[in-house]
């Protein structure tokens, strides 16, 4: 066992490079795709108003944490959106207004419902003075702006789990997706090695040497794991140290909880190998079988977008769920380390489960 | 002789059901799966999220109320003038709003439904964490409230807001919710207060929906329409990698030595895996794209644009075969296509939002990328865009083309010279 080891760790010494663009496009990713959330979507403002009416009603839209509003003319802000360099534009006019898009995307319903309210705001207002005698207009504004200023009662914010607030952090988000997600493409080329080894009649070498069976499996899924393991160590480890991006005080526990989650990856990729037929086969499995997880598990965006019932469903079959929420548990809710038994329980035992269909398969396969 | 190395590859391709699996029907299954899991934040007609919202009272409203009442007599206000505000002080009372006026409002109780639960089962609600938010009226809160209203200003009450942290979206919306009623009903109290507006009527109510167009009038563009050309131009890059293993295996096979003894050129065997990657993309894409109509109703308007975004597509994608080709022969092993098929397709994919829109600075390098840049033509042409309007991104898939071209040749020339 410690032979294949050796052996193992002198190849990747010899041949590290696939190994090490995993790991840059993880961190690169990762970095990207948390830094990406924070920038303000442009969104180009055409006014049918007044001058004095559209800078104040500018003033308020540009509270947004979300969007930026730039006054523009009509045409230029069409084409601006027609050649996909906005996603939406917006026309305003006394009453209502609207959206200009070209895709429907998540971010222009949440342009709606955000216009929505400040319009709302503003027609209320209006109505509101439009009802009153003429002696009341003066002091019914001064009312409502010292009401919009100082409010009667002030609302705190607590989370489910712990005293303090709940933590926004889309960094962690992308980074626990993407460490998650390129694992599987660590481990899936580590385990390819064994697909390579019986090609070449190694495998058949060994199994004649006085080397058990055992031994060669637990020798190659062991390398397997501390390669994929090692991985998302130093990704998080860049991340802690080189980028400072804060665990909130769960950085050991994250450690601990992705223990079995590597374990499940192995596992898989392990049954994988045993039921194709071929390398090739198994090169073009992973990737699509890596996507459909990370999708349903909620790598790439928070599960919790996803409506449809079935989508649900099968997400409960996907490993990177219960990573996800392991990590997230461990780290933004501040859970400890017993009460994440169950995802952690539940990829513990998708690991051993579909260890053993794995190794069965590749065994019965030899016939 | 371009002929015959052609049809080798397509009957190869043939012979080979696991991968045409993969190529094809898979896919197909991811434009489901993300047509159906993503189609709600694509419609603007659903909300894309919902949720449940629980609110929890301690202490009694209405005895609150009587304990206030009590006060303002004996603050010296005279009997009629105190009958007189109770009406409008139970319009105020701020647990009855939230449940009646807020949460009951019909369009936002389609969105959250509201449940009152005791205070004794607070901590069970909130470990088993079904609701996205718990709002929590403290004792002594109303008291305070129309305390600070009618008869002195004293400390601020406060209204706590639980929020469940693994449900983000829906819980935030439910503080936004309650951080509205703060407003309005500050608003709404001052106003009543001064006489402005009576307490039964409340403030005027205003519908604002808004329109949402888009740039060409037509109906925007679905679920399953984005993630057909995403799926399809991610698939499509597969493919490339399949040629460059594909030619590889020969080469480890001798196939490619006996090609030739057979006095076949280097560079015509090269321009065979050229056209074979080509005709295999037009096919592919075109077998896509017809199961996503058929299925999905997925359509474009312009079928010349169409053909000529797919047939650059494709060029790009045979381009790359052959780049992959010739990389994996410098190199002696297939580990160029191994990355590209592993995560080079999957990388390229995201930048060219095949699984998401990305984010404004990672769009111009999503532009960039083969795939992006043809999708991004695939979806203007959807709603309707003219060839003017996708010019820069054909001219980006030409350049591509060229460049891959060049580059491979380079590569090729570099290895004659060297054995």
């Amino acid at each position: 066992m410690i032979g294949i080891l050796l052996t193992k760790l002198q190849l990747i010494v010899r041949k590290p490079w696939p190994l090490l663009i995993l790991t840059v496009l993880c961190i690169a990713f990762a970095y990207f795709m948390g830094g990406g959330e924070y920038s303000k979507v442009p969104v180009p403002v055409v006014s049918e108003l007044q001058e004095a009416e559209t800078t104040d009603l500018l003033k308020e839209l540009n509270k947004s944490d979300l969007f930026m509003f730039i006054v523009t003319d009509e045409k230029g802000m069409r084409d601006d959106v027609k050649n996909g360099s906005n996603e939406a534009g917006l026309l305003l006019n006394d009453t209502d207004f609207t959206i200009v898009s070209s895709v429907q995307s998540s971010n222009v319903s949440l342009l709606q419902r955000y216009v929505i309210e400040i319009y709302n705001k503003k027609r209320q207002k209006a109505e509101l003075l439009n009802s009153l005698p003429e002696s009341q207009k003066e002091k019914a504004v001064s009312i409502w702006d010292e009401a919009m200023k100082e409010s009667l009662f002030s609302v705190s914010k607590a989370s489910f789990s712990s005293s303090g607030a709940r933590i926004i952090d889309t960094h962690l988000q992308s980074l626990f997706g993407f460490s998650l997600f390129f694992v599987v493409y660590t481990v899936s080329f580590s385990i390819v090695a064994i697909l390579e080894e019986k090609r070449n009649l190694i495998w058949d070498r060994m199994i004649v040497s006085p080397i058990r069976k055992w031994e060669m499996y637990a020798g190659n899924l062991l390398v397997s794991f501390l390669i994929g393991y090692g991985q998302i160590v130093l990704v998080f480890l860049t991340f802690r140290y080189g980028a400072g991006v804060e665990f909130h005080g769960g950085f050991g526990k994250a450690l601990i909880v992705l223990i079995p989650y590597v374990l499940t990856i192995v596992a898989i990729c392990m049954l994988l190998a045993g039921i194709t037929k071929s390398i090739r086969q198994y090169n073009a499995l992973i990737p699509i079988l890596s996507v459909v997880m990370a999708m349903l598990g909620g790598a790439y965006w928070p599960i919790e977008i996803v409506t449809s019932d079935a989508m649900v469903f099968l997400s409960n079959f996907s490993p990177i769920l219960y990573g996800m929420e392991a990590l997230k548990g461990a780290t933004l809710y501040g859970k400890t380390l017993s009460e994440l038994l169950e995802p952690l329980s539940i990829l513990l035992l998708m690991a051993v489960i579909i260890m053993g269909m794995g190794i069965n398969a590749m065994e019965s396969k030899r016939r | 002789m371009v002929w015959s190395l052609l049809l080798k590859e397509l009957k190869l391709f043939l012979r080979n059901p696991q991968e045409l699996l993969v190529l094809l029907l898979m896919p197909l299954v991811l434009i489901t799966i993300l047509g159906f899991a993503l189609g709600s934040f694509f419609n603007s007609d659903t909300p894309p999220i919902t949720g449940k919202a629980a609110i929890v009272q301690y202490g009694n409203e209405e005895e609150e109320m009587d304990r206030f009442m009590k006060a303002l007599g004996e603050s010296g206000v005279p009997e009629p003038a105190i009958q007189q505000m109770e009406s409008h002080i139970i319009q105020l009372l701020p647990g009855r709003m939230l449940r009646e006026k807020i949460f009951g409002n019909e369009e936002l109780s389609k969105v959250i439904t509201l449940e009152e639960i005791t205070p004794s089962d607070l901590d069970e609600a909130k470990e088993k964490g079904k609701y996205s938010a718990i709002i929590e009226i403290p004792d002594g809160f109303t008291e305070k409230l129309l305390h600070s209203l009618f008869i002195a200003k004293q400390e601020i009450p406060d209204l706590i807001v639980y929020e469940n942290e693994e449900l983000d979206y829906s819980s935030s919306f439910v503080s936004d919710v309650v951080e509205q009623f703060k407003g309005q009903y500050s608003l709404l109290a001052a106003l009543g207060k001064e006489g402005i507006v009576s307490g039964d009527k409340g403030l005027p109510t205003v519908e604002v929906k808004g329109t949402v167009e888009t740039v060409t009038k037509r109906d925007p563009i679905d679920a399953f329409s984005y993630y057909a050309v995403g799926m399809s131009v991610m698939f499509v890059l597969f493919l490339a990698g399949n040629i460059g293993a594909n030619s590889f295996v020969e080469r480890q096979q001798h196939v490619y030595d006996r090609i030739r003894l057979a006095n076949v050129p280097a560079y015509v065997y090269l321009l065979g895996v050229f056209l074979s990657g080509f005709v295999l993309a037009c096919l592919q894409l075109g077998v896509l794209y017809g199961g996503a109509a058929l299925l999905y109703d997925v359509h474009f308007s312009n079928i010349t644009l169409f053909l000529l975004i797919t047939v650059l597509l494709s060029a790009v994608v045979g381009g790359i075969g052959v780049l992959l080709t010739v990389i994996n022969n410098r190199l002696g092993n297939d580990s160029a296509s191994k990355l590209y098929g592993s995560a080079g397709v999957a990388i390229l994919a995201f930048f060219g939002g095949s699984f998401t829109t990305v984010g404004e600075s990672l769009q111009v390098i999503g532009n960039l990328t083969p795939n992006g840049a043809a999708m991004k033509a695939y979806l203007q042409v959807m709603s309707g865009a003219e060839l003017a309007d996708i010019s820069p991104f054909l001219i980006t898939l030409l350049i591509e083309l060229v460049i891959i071209l060049a580059g491979s040749s380079l590569i090729s020339i570099q290895r004659a010279v060297r054995t």
